[in-house]
């Protein structure tokens, strides 16, 4: 799946932390830097307008109230810029309560 | 009996163990397939376990909480999900993209998204069939196969199923399960049921559907049509079962020939494996399992004596606990 397809990958709930959890797979390769941080930035905006038009809640009614925390499943290790877009991102997830995290799993190849 | 072969266990009923307790998933969700399909999934027992994907049955069933307790939920990561179509995936009953091999990449594709890198398979029934399709695919992800109800979805055993086999041992079943077909349609069933469960009208879907459930419904157990279990009464159930369960058929399994899966076998030799199988199975006779079991010596095969096809019959739950935790240790 494209990091560029403008719809959600994944939505989750956990148990043990009680959030909701939108993922982002993210199977793209980081030749051009600027062009997959702006798939990105694209992806997480479309996240944002679909958990604040609360589309998230009337197709998932289970998640209404729980905090939201939007998470980059990668599987190329990411450059430095991506630190940086992760720091910039989350400062404007904070006020809308938010949290926006990324990890790596490379088991397998994309998908 | 044939030399080559171990024999296989034949168990008393003695001291047969029940399901582990109940318990809850500790993380579900939805995970989209870029095509019109999302899958419904959960994830129970310990996260740092031993990571476990659990395979339903039909095709056309789905997830229920007793799957959750063949396993001992302090040593396995249980992963189980609705296939197309099926349970809470979404759109239900879907026909769309739906095949065995699209199936085959969503157990992928929901490796992935959980960070699993490889993982046992569990499945009995059809779930047998694509455990097997997707260890043969993936045969580097699998640590290990349990198997219940063996099914290799031949036209053998779709013919004693569904055409005359099963018939002799259930008539008053077949009754049913005939009525909505006229006796002109009759020499093949499944093409006749295939028509009415594609059918627009919704009305000629159901009660196509119905019949059809029931008749797998009337003959899973060894008990007989009296312990048919209620799902199988249950409309939406019924017509998701029957219209996807009938379209895999029709289909002959979406296999490039008969008997295909069976030959892929020595693809999967060198995986632990273990296959339990009532011995009065009328929905997926032992001849499956026995042909299984030759083409995979390595194997560890348990013929339940007094059972029949239902997961929940008491020799099967014991038969298949053992396996489980024997697995958990390779």
């Amino acid at each position: 799946m494209a990091v560029s397809d403008q719809k959600v990958d994944a939505v989750g709930i956990d148990h043990a932390t009680g959030s909701v959890v939108l993922t982002i797979l993210d199977a793209q390769d980081w030749e051009d830097e600027r062009e997959h941080l702006l798939a990105l930035q694209a992806k997480v905006n479309a996240y944002f307008s679909y958990i604040q038009g609360r589309e998230l809640y009337e197709d998932y009614p289970q998640t209404d109230g729980r905090p939201v925390v939007i998470n980059i499943i990668q599987r190329l290790d990411p450059p430095e810029a991506f630190e940086r877009f992760l720091n910039a991102a989350n400062d404007v997830a904070a006020p809308l309560d938010i949290t926006i995290t990324a990890q790596v799993f490379e088991g397998g190849s994309a998908p | 009996m044939d030399r080559t072969l171990s024999s296989p266990t034949v168990m008393g009923s003695a001291d047969r163990r029940s399901l582990y307790p109940e318990i809850e998933p500790y993380s579900f969700g939805w995970l989209a397939t870029g095509g019109p399909h999302e899958l419904y999934y959960e994830e129970c027992g310990n996260p740092d376990g031993a990571p476990m994907v659990v395979l339903h049955g039909g095709p056309g069933g789905a997830i229920n909480p007793t799957m959750r307790r063949f396993f001992d939920a302090s040593k396995w990561r249980i992963v189980l999900f609705d296939q197309r179509g099926c349970g809470k995936s979404r759109p239900n009953a879907s026909l769309e993209d739906n095949t065995t091999w699209s199936l085959v990449e969503d157990i992928e594709r929901l490796r992935k998204h959980l960070g699993i890198t490889k993982w046992a398979t569990f499945g009995g029934s059809w779930g047998s069939t694509l455990a097997l399709a997707y260890a043969v695919t993936h045969p580097e992800r699998v640590t290990g196969i349990i198997l219940r109800g063996i099914f290799l979805l031949t036209q053998r055993e779709l013919k004693w199923f569904y055409q005359d086999g099963a018939s002799m041992l259930f008539p008053d079943a077949w009754e049913r399960f005939k009525r909505p077909i006229p006796k002109t349609e009759r020499a093949d069933m499944i093409s006749a049921y295939h028509r009415r469960l594609t059918h627009p009208d919704r009305k000629i879907q159901a009660e196509a559907a119905a019949a059809w459930s029931q008749w797998e419904g009337d003959t899973i157990s060894i008990r007989g049509p009296e312990a048919r279990p209620p799902k199988f009464n249950e409309v939406d159930f019924a017509i998701a079962f029957a219209r996807i369960e009938c379209h895999f058929f029709a289909n002959r399994g979406f296999f490039d020939e008969d008997g295909w899966l069976l030959k892929q076998i020595p693809k999967i030799r060198h995986i632990p494996g273990w296959i339990v199988q009532g011995r009065f199975d009328v929905v997926t006779p032992l001849e499956s399992a026995w042909t299984l079991k030759s083409a995979w010596p390595e194997s560890k095969f348990e013929i339940v004596w007094d059972a029949g096809h239902a997961s929940t019959e008491p020799g099967i739950i014991d038969a298949l606990l053992r396996a489980t935790d024997e697995a958990v240790k390779v």
